[in-house]
């Protein structure tokens, strides 16, 4: 069921089933069946970890998503709250529980960590003596593919940008230390920013906590490369152009699955009528389907030939069928019926996402959008840009004029006079509630006014070859394609890491934020990796390939992971890279992340 | 052969008992100590004596004698010195003196001294050893205290309320399922029983009408894993089996004619019986299900009652007169040693301990296997190898000829074994050495057979000798060990604070080290901690060095140890060195360490640690010291101000009043604006806010923020113009919107230039809404007063 997790050369896999194996640990405890009250934001990523089914099975007979207000009619022994430790959802739990009259085990499971402010809270609330339990589920990680992992903390960079509340951060360091516990310690840690060394520095402390009591594993990764998302604030604004980063745009994907309007879909048979919900329609999107791991991480307009050679390919074996004479042709025949109907069903489906991408894409707004994003990447200009300013006064929404104002920000440097002039515009278009916004994004780095000459940007972009004149879309012989043209400041940190080592590049990463770690974890000399012999018995694997792990502190793209696979298959650099992220963003949700509208109250008295 | 069946003395037919020395004892020229004078109280499995010494001037001193090996202290000596019925009082009262000045002193079993100490109270009815080897004392009030080998005070409880106003007349200890309890006879002729004195809960056994406990003799009857039971004989012969909820009478019958029953002995594992009449009948036999069998009575013409009566391992009961150690079997045989007076028992798993003033000596049943190998004339596997063995060191060609006779019987491997074993159950090394190398020599003609057992043998005689070593004192024997396991063996070493050969051993046998390194280390460290006298900070040090950072030991559990002896300075000095924040935190909260534990947190990086100091600190700092700290840790001050944001609006913006901090206290006045229902009070907040960003010389911001005042002035003005709807949070590009939807063509004008609204904004919006509404003949006139800055292009 989850063998799309196991395909790499780290068993992402693993990760699930030590989750599952804690979750049959926790559920042990509660006598009697369940009934499962779910904070809405763990529903969609628990799915990750444990099937419906498998919930079933540890005897969870009900599930409710949490709501304020009495609970509806429950029909187990015990009440199981699985949520987030934030001090807003204790107050709705207090008020279930007083509204409840029937006597219920209660139990809170806080995932991934039990919090003192929230039992504090429930204290305060006059609850807490309700509970028969209150335990935790120490799951960091969830496994998004063979080769993605995601702490599902969407709120990760503004927490730390804006609230020094450095809790994702830790949680990464435990992530780390997890993984290490799995697939040994990893010898070489590299970094840039500051997360990325307080992130070094827990994990560092949290060895030696364990004192010694390290499981002794030879290291299967060999390098971690911590990035914090202040490093490389640009590459999730930009409009990512590949086919998977689209549908994110476009569409939003939550937890590998993504709801499509189904008009534009055949009408659905039997198997898949669950997914269908209204005006939408629910797809799961992971490598497990083979036509989608081979698109997914192309350039938009390379995606149509791959399917058009698809279709061809399914032609020409159904063409065998009609030439198939003998019975054992026909029996052959028959058993591929299964694979060619499932890769029939992916391409019709593909099919019909493209012609949905290309109605947006096809766009003059989106055209021109790309057109002044690739004007800011390559060209310098620190003027008001008509452009935004049109974007505004059409009251486009807000997250694209932010978009817009941000790389042109990091780009190019905003002097004061232009950013005031900005958001003056925004808060008398858009509502002066915006300006708590406006706060957060300048707290955040993301709206700066320029102070000197020199913009860093045409310094790394010249360095780092960030932008590229021409991209061969459907042929790349290099990353800028995943943004036809610009090439992510991060998967060129991790390239050059690779390849010649950041020695290389000293003078590009001063101009990052600061600091630069390089490392290295001592681990036993009967665990070092023998170069030569190999740990893979895999075929077709290169011996002495290296595993290195990106750790994206603050949220990592579809386009970022796409650059990455993209370098992991060039064969000279000889590297698979694993990527951890704290969420994974794409322009609107980061900006969005960092928004903070204020609602005004109903105004009772008028005068 | 000879040599090692000289001790040896037949019971019956096939079994042997043999006698040998542990240790000469060291107390042995000390002259305050005569076993004739004291109360001795041993623990079995080879341990720690007890006596209980007196000054000079005393004709008698009560000397308690220890035998701290293992787990089981069978009986007390105190009643054994005791006779049984009438003359009771009298003794009692005599010793009540006695105590009164006596001393109670601890020895190892080779009689070094260990401890000692006066008596703190004067009435101790009885006094014996835990399973955890604990001294425990009864006082007559029911009062129990605990102490451990070096007597320092423990722990202490008071059995039942009750027993203040009727006293403990006789108490017995008794051990099951690895806890030690206690029962008492009260003189109100009650019984009361603690299963377990760690989880005191005293329950009454029923009383049987008619019958007088404290005329009875009577004794305990536990195993692991079975309910406690009192066999109780009344001083009319009847005899009762009693457990908590119940009492059944037992038949019984003795053939020779007796008065009454003296002695109650029960076995090892609880199931044999013997008892003696006063006419000197020994009745040996068992209890199965709720019936006595007999196996045998014995007379013994003696009409004293012996001052021991025990089992002997699990075949036969030994009694002691004086001199005479008599031991009788099942089937009646019975065998005499003649033992130099005074001596006190010890009964063991597998034999008896005899501590006198000279010597300790043990006498045991052969084991199988030892008489097998060392019998004479002996040709058993294990006889032939030891045989073979012999002869090839000597070089001559018989080696051969017993090896082919024992491979002949295939019995190589069988040979093997029996040495290895022989080998565990003598005590002498060079014995041990001797059979361990024919094994050794057998081994070589089973190449194919799995070591282990050999080697792990040869571990553990090591560890049994180094543990025997008169400087250890613990002779335990293999049997012992086996039924003990190692990890209890350690347990013994650090209660006699043989810290280092316990790590050697833990090392030796490479025990986790959870379980032996660590369990050794924490427990040192904790009696360093115990030590009040010694300097905290060299205390701190000393276990800092020893323990390092690698052992995974917990600096927290010793130092909440160190709390619990009030030495609070210790505790925070042994917190330096925690690791675990999670651990060190609390603590140093408890121990009101507030800067360090707020640092410690920081580093941390555990916010939930941190929001722990933060909220401890708050209730309990007054909020001028508590800032003091907070505002050192930045992490801490965002922390704070996100918690206040959340659950103490006022209390943030004191907090940015004092920090000066006007920007953030501004965005806090906007926050409160918007969560206002009144239009004036919103006014006044953002007025408030207004006033903070001009103090921040934040100038954008206060002009934006004047504005919005203006704005909400204009909406609520425009609200009352246009009845019904709504202009309030609308925004300046919005209201005009309206306006100019309304056909107020002018006020949107007026509007426009009031805010500065660009030109190029002003005729998307005005062009976009003329359209919408069709309105264009307006959009014609519009068009006339100005070129468009954005054309007419037809979307």
């Amino acid at each position: 069921m989850s063998s799309h997790l196991s395909s790499g050369r780290i068993n992402v896999g693993l990760l699930k089933e030590v989750a599952k194996r804690e979750l049959v640990d926790c559920f042990a405890k509660y006598d009697g069946t369940k009934t499962i009250v779910w904070d809405n934001a763990l529903m969609g990523p628990f799915g990750l970890l444990a099937e419906y089914t498998f919930l079933l099975q540890q005897g969870c007979i009900q599930m409710i998503p949490l709501r304020s207000g009495k609970l509806p009619p429950i029909k187990a022994v015990n009440v199981v709250y699985i949520i987030r430790p934030e001090l807003s959802l204790m107050q709705i739990i207090a008020d279930n529980i007083k509204k409840e009259d029937k006597h219920f085990k209660f139990h809170i499971l806080f995932m991934p960590r039990k919090s003192f402010l929230c039992e504090r809270k429930l204290q305060e609330l006059g609850v807490f003596g309700n509970f028969t339990s209150i335990e935790e589920y120490a799951v960091e990680l969830f496994p998004i593919d063979s080769d993605v992992m995601s702490l599902e903390m969407n709120y990760a960079f503004k927490e730390c940008v804006v609230n020094n509340d450095y809790t994702s951060l830790f949680h990464a360091a435990k992530a780390i230390m997890t993984l290490q516990s799995l697939f040994g310690i990893i010898p070489n840690v590299y970094g840039q920013g500051k997360s990325a060394k307080q992130v070094f520095d827990l994990i560092v402390r949290m060895r030696r906590e364990l004192a010694g009591k390290e499981v002794q594993i030879t290291p299967q990764i060999d390098c971690l490369l911590l990035l914090d998302r202040s490093v490389d604030l640009l590459s999730p604004l930009v409009t990512q152009l590949t086919y998977e980063g689209l549908i994110d745009e476009l569409y939003n994907i939550k937890n590998n699955s993504v709801k499509l309007p189904s008009e534009k879909f055949a009408q659905p048979n039997e198997d898949n009528k669950n997914d269908v919900c209204g005006e939408t329609m629910r797809f799961t999107l992971n490598s497990g389907e083979q036509l989608y791991s081979e698109i997914r991480d192309k350039n938009f307009n390379a995606v149509a030939p791959v399917l058009n050679k698809t279709a061809k390919q399914l032609t020409a074996q159904k063409q065998e069928l009609d030439q198939a004479k003998s019975v054992g042709e026909l029996k052959l025949f028959v058993e591929k019926l299964p694979h060619l109907q499932s890769v029939r069903k992916a391409l019709a489906n593909h099919i019909s996402i493209v012609e949905l991408i290309k109605e947006t894409t096809d766009t003059e707004e989106f055209r021109e959008n790309l057109q002044v994003e690739q004007e800011f990447l390559t060209t310098s200009n620190d003027k008001i840009h008509p452009y935004i300013e049109d974007c505004i006064a059409r009251e486009e929404p807000l997250n694209k004029v932010l978009r817009l104002i941000c790389i042109q920000s990091i780009t190019n440097g905003l002097k004061p006079k232009v950013l005031d002039h900005y958001k003056r515009e925004i808060l008398q278009t858009y509502g002066f509630h915006h300006a708590l916004t406006l706060y957060n994004l300048e707290k955040a780095g993301l709206f700066k006014v320029s102070t000197s000459f020199t913009r860093p940007y045409n310094v790394l972009r010249k360095t780092l070859r960030l932008t590229a004149e021409k991209v061969d879309e459907k042929n790349p012989t290099d990353i800028p394609y995943v943004h036809s043209g610009y090439a992510p400041i991060s998967a060129r940190l991790a390239q050059f890491l690779v390849q010649p080592g950041w020695r290389a590049i000293t003078d590009a990463l001063k101009l990052l934020p600061e600091p630069t770690i390089e490392e290295i974890q001592h681990i036993p000399a009967g665990l070092r990796k023998r170069r030569s012999s190999g740990s893979s018995t895999q075929s077709g694997i290169v011996d002495d390939q290296r595993v290195f792990l990106v750790f994206f502190l603050g949220g990592c793209t579809y386009a970022e992971i796409s650059a990455l696979r993209f370098l992991s298959q060039q064969e000279e650099l000889n590297v698979e890279f694993i990527i951890a992220t704290t969420k994974l963003i794409n322009g609107n949700s980061f900006i969005e992340s960092l928004c903070e509208p204020l609602k005004a109250q109903t105004i009772v008295d008028i005068y | 052969m000879a040599l090692y069946t000289g001790s040896w003395n037949p019971l019956g037919n096939v079994a042997f008992y043999r006698k040998f020395e542990l240790y000469s004892m060291q107390w042995k020229d000390d002259v305050n100590v005569n076993l004739n004078e004291c109360f001795v109280a041993a623990s079995s499995f080879s341990g720690c004596i007890v006596r209980d010494g007196t000054s000079k001037e005393l004709s008698k001193a009560v000397t308690v004698y220890f035998d701290i090996s293992e787990l089981f202290v069978f009986y007390s000596f105190v009643i054994y010195f005791l006779p049984f019925t009438a003359t009771l009082k009298k003794e009692r009262k005599n010793q009540k003196d006695l105590n009164a000045k006596s001393f109670l002193s601890v020895y190892t079993a080779c009689g070094y001294l260990i401890s000692s100490f006066k008596l703190p109270f004067d009435n101790l009815t009885y006094f014996g050893w835990s399973i955890d080897e604990e001294l425990i004392c009864v006082q007559e009030d029911g009062t129990v205290t605990f102490y451990d080998i070096f007597l320092a005070l423990q722990d202490s409880l008071i059995l039942h309320e009750e027993i203040r106003d009727t006293r403990v007349h006789e108490c017995r200890l008794f051990h099951h399922d690895h806890v030690t309890g206690i029962a008492a006879v009260t003189f109100a002729n009650k019984i009361l029983v603690v299963n377990n004195i760690k989880d005191p809960k005293a329950r009454y056994f029923p009383v049987i009408p008619g019958v007088e406990p404290t005329k009875s003799a009577w004794n305990v009857i536990a195993c692991d894993g079975k309910e406690t039971q009192i066999i109780l004989a009344t001083e009319n012969n009847r005899l009762f089996l009693i457990n908590a909820t119940n009492f059944i009478e037992l038949d019984y019958r003795i053939a020779k004619p007796f008065d009454f029953i003296t002695n109650i002995s029960t076995s090892f594992d609880g199931k044999k019986l013997a008892f003696l009449t006063n006419t000197g009948v020994l009745w040996i036999g068992f209890l199965y299900e709720k019936d006595l069998k007999k196996n045998c009575e014995f007379e013994t013409k003696s009409k004293t009652k012996p001052q021991f009566m025990m089992w002997c391992g699990e075949d036969a009961v030994a009694c002691l007169w004086k001199n005479i150690l008599l031991l009788v079997g099942k089937e009646k045989e019975w065998l005499n040693f003649v033992i130099e007076p005074p001596v006190h028992l010890v009964e063991e798993i597998d034999g008896i301990r005899i501590i006198g003033n000279d010597v300790h000596e043990f006498l045991q049943q052969v084991p199988e296997v030892v008489v097998d190998v060392f019998r004479i004339g002996s040709v058993s596997a294990g006889a032939l190898l030891l045989e073979a063995s012999k002869e090839f060191q000597k070089r001559t060609h018989k080696a051969d000829e017993y090896m082919k006779m024992l491979s002949d019987r295939h019995e190589v491997e069988l040979a093997v074994r029996q040495c290895v074993e022989t080998a565990g159950h003598e005590y002498t090394v060079s014995t041990q050495k001797m059979l361990l190398r024919a094994a050794s020599f057998g081994k070589c003609f089973v190449p194919e057979t799995d070591p282990k057992f050999f080697v792990s043998m040869c571990q553990t005689l090591r560890v049994l000798n180094a543990i025997r070593n008169p400087n250890i004192g613990i002779p335990m024997t293999y049997n012992q060990l086996q039924y003990l396991s190692i990890d209890v063996v350690i347990q013994k070493l650090v209660l006699r604070h043989h810290y280092f050969i316990a790590i050697k051993i833990a090392k030796f046998l490479k025990i986790p080290e959870e379980r032996g390194v660590m369990r050794i280390l924490s427990n040192w460290a904790y009696y360093k901690v115990r030590q009040v006298q010694l300097d905290d900070e060299q205390v701190a040090r000393e276990i800092a060095e020893k323990l390092g950072y690698t052992t995974g030991i917990s600096y927290s559990d010793i130092a909440c140890k160190a709390i619990d002896f009030g030495r609070t300075h210790l505790a925070i000095k042994l917190l330096d060195h925690e690791l675990k924040a999670t651990q060190q935190v609390p603590l140093l909260l408890k121990l009101k360490q507030y800067q360090m534990a707020m640092k410690r947190a920081d580093e941390s990086g555990d916010m939930d640690l941190i929001y722990t100091c933060i909220i401890m600190m708050k209730n309990i700092l007054p909020s001028r010291d508590f800032l003091m700290i907070v505002r050192n840790y930045p992490v801490a001050y965002s922390l704070y101000q996100k918690y206040c944001k959340q659950e103490n609006f006022e209390k943030l913006k004191d907090l940015y009043n004092q920090e000066d901090d006007f920007n953030a206290q501004a965005y806090c006045w906007i926050l409160e604006s918007y969560k206002s229902e009144n239009i004036a009070t919103r006014q006044d907040c953002l007025r408030s806010a207004a006033e903070s960003f001009r103090k921040a010389k934040h100038d954008f911001m206060s002009s934006e923020t004047d504005e919005q005042i203006k704005l909400l002035k204009y909406q609520s003005t425009m609200e009352e113009k246009f009845h019904h709807q709504k202009f309030v949070d609308l925004s300046v590009h919005q209201t005009i919107k309206k306006l100019l939807q309304e056909g107020e063509y002018k006020l949107a004008e007026e509007l426009k230039k009031d805010r500065k609204v660009p030109d190029k904004r002003f005729w998307w919006l005005k062009i976009t809404v003329l359209a919408e509404q069709g309105q264009w003949l307006e959009l014609e006139k519009f068009s006339k007063v100005k070129k468009s800055p954005i054309g007419y292009e037809v979307g």
